[in-house]
């Protein structure tokens, strides 16, 4: 196991709690209560402007940082990309008012504590009830109303329980009894902390925190199209909400851009799928439409070629492009695939070791069996 | 074409992939012959040259940026095929990724010898 990971198991002080909020009256509210009912810790109260990420030299000392998120106020967001980006070991925790709730931002964090600021704890489990009903317990929700923080403070100490809030780091790590449990991401399994160590040096979350904000502000689109395209046939075009008249199949193909998007975060600028078993393709991205056509034939043609010296061609291509980009061209029995990939933000190990692997087993685990025979393809 | 040094990134890459290199090919663009290889396959420098040259063509009927400094195709058998096109030629690289570490050769040997191959044909 990873040494700084006892170290915190073994030696879990916490003294300094930071509170980063530009709300005055949270802010009296909130050192009144925790001056008046405890007086173990050293409360660090800054307004969103002023926080600098406090810098601990080693593990045996943690503080813990309790963040306003303001969906609206991009100074928030951006702490918490810094956070993300420096602090991998300290305990976050992810404050939002609840009269504020935003279901954009509810489905991108799937673990939300939510602290209520003003209302009464009830009003806060009254709301959080509609969330879950409204996301089927899709969400893991907290209710926490203002007073219980201390307690969840004291359960982190507790337990070592690191929080993270993020969609793609789904669940928690405990260390108990020095072993990780409950940790998951998306295609991806956990079992050790060497696992953890290795994946956080990845830098996943880095890129998540931004493409949420950029997801922020794009509207949702609801377009079917045709299509047809003279070397393949086509019989549907459907953008990424999926008029699926399958609902089994529609839940796997939004689950396979949730994959996507999950592994390579802002790292993936464009992708489009051709799901040879229904003959159509779904669309991520529209405008680049032509350019899975080009690849899709491009495949058919390496296959032939290669085939010639009596070698077979695998699962896929990669194309180191000129302008810093990857493109991964993917051939499955079910599925042909392209993805446009952004080389800054995305290693080329990563792509072959991480995310390659994750959506063959995916796609090798669930198209297979949702597709059936693969005699409608037709491609000329 | 500094010669030397190409020989030089032959040694490099031949050296650090081990048995693990089934065979690579330096291949002049305009009649797809080698120049230079390790367990050179004739048929396979064609090959490779056929392969760029769709490439290019179907980068640019895609609209898609030009090719950077090398491509990727995965072969079954746990077998892999990297080509690094430079100017009029392309070095071929057929490795067994039973027998070699990915990660050494994406994050050391790949790059060094893309820097050394360009370098030794522009000097």
């Amino acid at each position: 196991m990873d040494k700084s990971i006892n170290s915190v198991k073994n030696n879990l002080k916490i003294k300094d709690i930071y509170i980063i909020s530009n709300d005055a009256l949270y802010l009296k509210n909130f050192k009144h209560k925790f001056n008046y009912e405890n007086e173990n810790y050293n409360f660090i109260i800054v307004s969103n402007e002023n926080f600098k990420i406090p810098i601990y030299k080693n593990f045996d000392f943690i503080p813990i940082i309790i963040l306003d998120l303001d969906i609206y106020n991009n100074i928030g967001l951006n702490i918490l990309d810094n956070l993300l980006r420096n602090i991998i070991w300290y305990p976050l925790i992810l404050i939002n008012n609840n009269q504020k709730i935003n279901f954009e931002m509810l489905e991108e964090f799937g673990y939300l504590f939510m602290i209520s600021k003003f209302a009464h704890r009830d009003l806060l489990m009254e709301k959080i009830k509609i969330i879950i009903d409204k996301f089927n317990n899709k969400l893991n929700l907290f209710g926490i109303d203002f007073i219980s923080v201390i307690k969840l403070i004291e359960l982190i100490k507790k337990t070592g329980l690191m929080i993270i809030n993020n969609n793609e780091l789904r669940g928690y790590v405990f260390f108990k009894d020095g072993i990780i449990n409950n940790f998951q991401i998306e295609g991806l399994n956990i079992k050790s902390a060497d696992d953890l160590k290795t994946l956080l040096n990845l830098d996943i979350r880095i890129i998540y925190i931004n493409h949420f904000k950029k997801n922020k502000f794009e509207k949702t689109k609801n377009n079917q199209l045709e299509y047809k395209e003279n070397e393949i046939k086509i019989n549907k075009i459907f953008d990424k909400n999926f008029n699926l008249d399958n609902s089994d199949f529609k839940e796997e193909v939004i689950k396979f851009y949730e994959l996507q998007k999950s592994i390579l975060k802002r790292g993936l600028i464009s992708s489009n799928l051709y799901y040879k078993n229904k003959n159509l393709i779904l669309v991520n991205d529209k405008k680049n439409i032509k350019m899975l056509n080009n690849f899709l034939n491009f495949i058919i043609k390496v296959k032939e070629i290669i085939n010639i010296d009596s070698y077979k061609f695998g699962n896929y291509c990669i194309l180191n492009l000129s302008d810093n980009k990857f493109l991964l061209i993917y051939d499955l029995e079910t599925v042909s695939a392209y993805f446009l990939i952004d080389g800054k933000e995305i290693k080329l190990g990563y792509l072959i070791n991480i995310f390659i692997p994750s959506i063959k087993e995916f796609v090798d685990n669930k198209f297979k069996i949702l597709g059936g025979e693969n005699e409608s393809t037709k491609i000329k | 074409m500094n010669l030397q040094k190409l020989n030089e990134a032959l040694e490099f890459l031949k050296s650090n992939l081990g048995n693990g290199l089934l065979s690579t090919d330096i291949i002049s663009l305009t009649d797809g012959l080698s120049i230079m290889g390790y367990n050179s396959n004739p048929k396979g420098a064609a090959l490779f040259t056929e392969l760029t040259s769709v490439l290019t063509k179907t980068l640019k009927e895609a609209e898609a940026p030009e090719l950077g400094r090398y491509y990727i195709i995965d072969l079954a058998d746990n077998k892999m095929m990297i080509i690094l096109p430079f100017i009029e030629y392309m070095w071929g690289i057929f490795i067994d990724k039973n027998k070699v570490s990915l990660g050494l050769l994406l994050n050391i040997v790949l790059p060094k010898i893309i820097d050394n191959f360009e370098e030794a044909l522009i000097e």
